[in-house]
């Protein structure tokens, strides 16, 4: 088992009467990618920015890279941390901004150039270097954050939702980006997202928090299966074989299927699995065009685990 | 008639030998400077008598000594100044920002008198003070200045502006 | 502890001044110079004004607009970083609070310094000749320097505690207005409850020695006591934003917030 690098115990925020953060405890290991998920209010940001020192905890402690809460300053040392909705100095140039945090983190005026030029590098931001941040796209800036939350080689990053406002392409190069650094350097990534489908692709673990607390923890197939039993699929088939499909599905013990008029979608729920329904289908000849289970997927967790908590 | 005599000799007897006791000194004794400038006058009111003085009066005076016509409210507005009671040995410090208001050459001399009637003058020994006419200013002076520094700060902040630009 | 100061501050000045705010403050001061030594210098020739007296002019307005230009730089440091969005990376490096403080410190102090230097023609022009120009740019250094630094620190204690940077600007201009008003109102210090007033308030009392030794020709010595306020205004100023910074300087401003 890899080294602990994160360990959070009964973090709880309040402001004023309002509960951010509530006794959220989590462990976080070298090189796993923890996805921090939860509807917008349910302190992700929050529970960041006590992790990373800018927010003292209302109560509970922390260990970050083997330092203890009670030395922020050397926990600062050795994170590096891309905040939500980050500002830049427009006048200054991207090389310019990473070499002087890289200044702030210690390192000697060549040692920072050459810092900054290495992750200008890795963040495909070499051609931009010498132009003022004021010019650079909304996925240029947000590059240039998570170069400078790296300007320290961090044991651990959190990344506030790296991917906003990107577009398909972008969302994909920061997740490859965020991988390949979690292998290459054995480093743990905290990444607070809404976009679920990356979590699925580069999170190890995730963290599901709703209303300030911890409503779920564990791999993503742990999230999923606790929701995995009350599964839904949908099944497409050419339009004619509609009534068919429906017909001889009907008939599977545990299928149910939901009554519309669409004209190439059966929509239906199953209790113990969807195998037999599908098996059912196929022998009677009906051509399957698609077939989707949603119960498997994270987002379905997702809803259903926040909404179960809202109510 | 008599009672007068008797009465005003008793109070020459019963006042305070207040003035007598006093002495005025000044800083300097010389002053040179054009018209218009302020001179700082400071005297030093020292009780040297063994009784405590009453309240006392300060007074500056400016006499003209080449017959300039003087006006001393144009050169100070408050040529009077009330000074606390003395103990003996006691001292304290008057000053006064003058005006001089004309050129010319003047004595300025503090007088120190008891607050009330009677008693005799302390004179302070008098600050000789020469003062120049006016040196005229060249009109054209201060207009290169004032057109040179905003155009030189002014191109300079043009100059940031510009290579801010150049870098997008 | 304050280790990291030097970079902040080197930082912070060229933000300041290749960020262009800096020379076009440092332009506008030069225009109002221009304008009041013109004017000071047509009615010196006009027998309107005496010599020194035209100095102490130029020499105040150059002090108390430099003053003014350090705690508008001041004000914004910690406030206007917020509203930026760049303030918690700063916060998120392993330098301390006090690093981040004296370096927006020492870079707002360098636009007194630059508002200074260009004060240094205007002085000289309307000051050549009676020997005056060397004790006027002294005064005006020495006070100037007092008060912009008093000021610097009291504009970045207010930025950091401002809820937005709007109420930090408009809270250090009240300030500033509130201790300048009083330099205006005419003989001043001819009660003692009036010299009182004039010595509490350092503006006030430093702006009264300048005149005091440029103008009625007093000593440098005579009239120290009015240097008391100034003195202790700037070292309670640093005292404070020393003490209370490292807690005020936080990703939220307001009273009461965290
Ligand atoms: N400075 C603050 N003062 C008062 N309340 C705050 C403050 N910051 C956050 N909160 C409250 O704390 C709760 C958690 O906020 P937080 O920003 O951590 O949520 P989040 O999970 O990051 O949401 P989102 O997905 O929208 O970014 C919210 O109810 C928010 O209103
Ligand atoms: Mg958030």
């Amino acid at each position: 088992m890899p080294g602990v690098t994160l360990e959070a115990r009964e973090l709880s925020k309040w402001f004023g009467s309002r509960t951010a953060v509530e006794s959220v405890s989590f462990t976080a290991h070298e090189g796993e990618v923890i996805g921090l998920l939860g509807p917008n209010g349910a302190g992700k940001t929050t529970t960041i920015r006590m992790l990373s020192t800018v927010l003292p905890p209302t109560a509970g402690d922390f260990e970050v890279a083997g330092v203890p809460s009670s030395r922020p300053a050397d926990i600062r040392a050795r994170i590096g941390v891309l905040p939500e909705s980050s500002g830049y100095p427009g006048h200054q140039t991207g090389l310019e901004y990473l070499t002087y945090h890289a200044r702030l983190f210690g390192c000697s005026r060549d040692d920072a150039k050459r810092t900054a030029v290495r992750l200008l590098g890795q963040v495909g931001l070499t051609e931009r270097a010498n132009t003022r941040i004021a010019t650079y796209s909304r996925g240029m800036r947000q590059r240039l954050g998570i170069a400078r939350a790296l300007v320290n080689d961090p044991a651990v990053v959190f990344l506030d939702e790296p991917t906003l406002g990107l577009d398909p392409a972008g969302q994909k190069e920061i997740l490859t980006l965020v991988r390949t650094i979690a292998e290459a350097h054995g480093t743990t990534i905290v990444l607070s997202t809404h976009t679920l489908p990356e979590v699925e692709q580069v999170c190890s673990a995730v963290l599901i928090l709703d209303r300030g607390k911890v409503i779920s923890a564990g791999t993503v197939a742990d999230v999923t299966s606790a929701d995995a039993n009350r599964q839904s699929g949908r099944l497409r088939v050419p339009p004619g074989e509609v009534p068919r499909a429906k017909e001889v599905l009907a008939a599977v013990p545990g299928v149910t299927v939901t009554p519309d008029d669409r004209r190439d979608v059966v929509v239906l729920t199953a209790t113990d699995g969807m195998n037999k329904a599908l098996a059912a289908v196929l022998n009677a000849g009906i051509p399957v065009l698609s077939f989707e289970i949603e119960g498997t997927r994270l987002s379905d967790a997702f809803l259903a685990l926040t909404r179960g908590g809202a109510s | 008639m008599r009672l007068v005599f008797i009465v005003s000799a008793l109070l020459l007897v019963l006042a305070p030998a207040a003035a007598a006791d006093v002495s005025v000194q000044v800083e300097r004794n010389r002053v040179d400077n054009s018209v218009g400038a302020f001179i700082n006058i400071r005297s030093t009111v020292t009780n040297t008598g063994a009784e405590s003085t009453g309240k006392l009066i300060a007074h500056l005076n400016v006499a003209s000594l080449n017959d300039v016509y003087v006006d001393l409210e144009d050169w100070t507005a408050q040529p009077t100044q009330s000074i606390d009671a003395l103990g003996p040995g006691e001292s304290t410090t008057v000053e006064w920002d003058v005006q001089a208001v004309n050129a010319g050459i003047f004595n300025v001399y503090t007088v120190v008198m008891p607050n009330g009637s009677g008693g005799p003058l302390a004179v302070s020994p008098p600050v000789h003070v020469e003062i120049a006419g006016r040196r005229t200013l060249s009109a054209g002076g201060a207009l290169p200045i004032a057109l040179i520094v905003p155009l030189l700060l002014g191109a300079a902040a043009y100059g940031v502006r510009r290579r801010i630009h150049a870098t997008s | 502890m304050t280790a990291a100061a030097p970079i902040v501050a080197r930082q912070e000045s060229r933000d300041l001044w290749f960020g262009g705010r800096g020379p076009v403050l440092l332009f506008a001061y030069s225009v109002l110079l221009s304008v009041v030594t013109y004017l000071a210098a047509t009615n010196q020739i006009l027998n309107f004004l005496e010599q020194r007296e035209s100095v102490n002019l130029v020499v105040q307005i150059a002090v108390a607009v430099g003053v003014l230009l350090t705690l508008v730089v001041a004000a914004d440091a910690i406030s206007g970083e917020r509203e930026r969005g760049t303030l918690e990376s700063l916060l998120l490096t392993p330098i301390s609070r006090g690093s981040i403080v004296l370096g927006k410190v020492v870079a707002a102090m360098s636009l007194w310094g630059a508002a200074f230097l260009v004060s240094v023609p205007y002085v000289w022009v309307l000051g050549r000749g009676v020997a005056v120009v060397g004790k006027a740019l002294l005064l005006s250094l020495v006070i100037g320097t007092l008060l912009a630094l008093a000021m610097a620190a009291i504009g970045l204690l207010i930025s950091a505690l401002a809820s937005s940077n709007k109420v930090s600007l408009a809270v250090s201009l009240f300030l500033m207005l509130a201790l300048f008003a009083p330099t205006q109102l005419p003989a001043m210090p001819t009660s003692s409850v009036g010299d009182f007033l004039v010595r509490v308030n350092p503006v006030t009392a430093g702006m009264h020695y300048i005149q005091l030794v440029l103008l009625k020709g007093h000593t440098w010595t005579q009239d120290l006591t009015y240097l008391i306020s100034p003195v202790v205004a700037v070292a309670g100023a640093l005292v404070a934003l020393a003490v209370a910074g490292p807690r005020i300087v936080r990703l939220k401003g307001g009273v009461g917030s965290e």
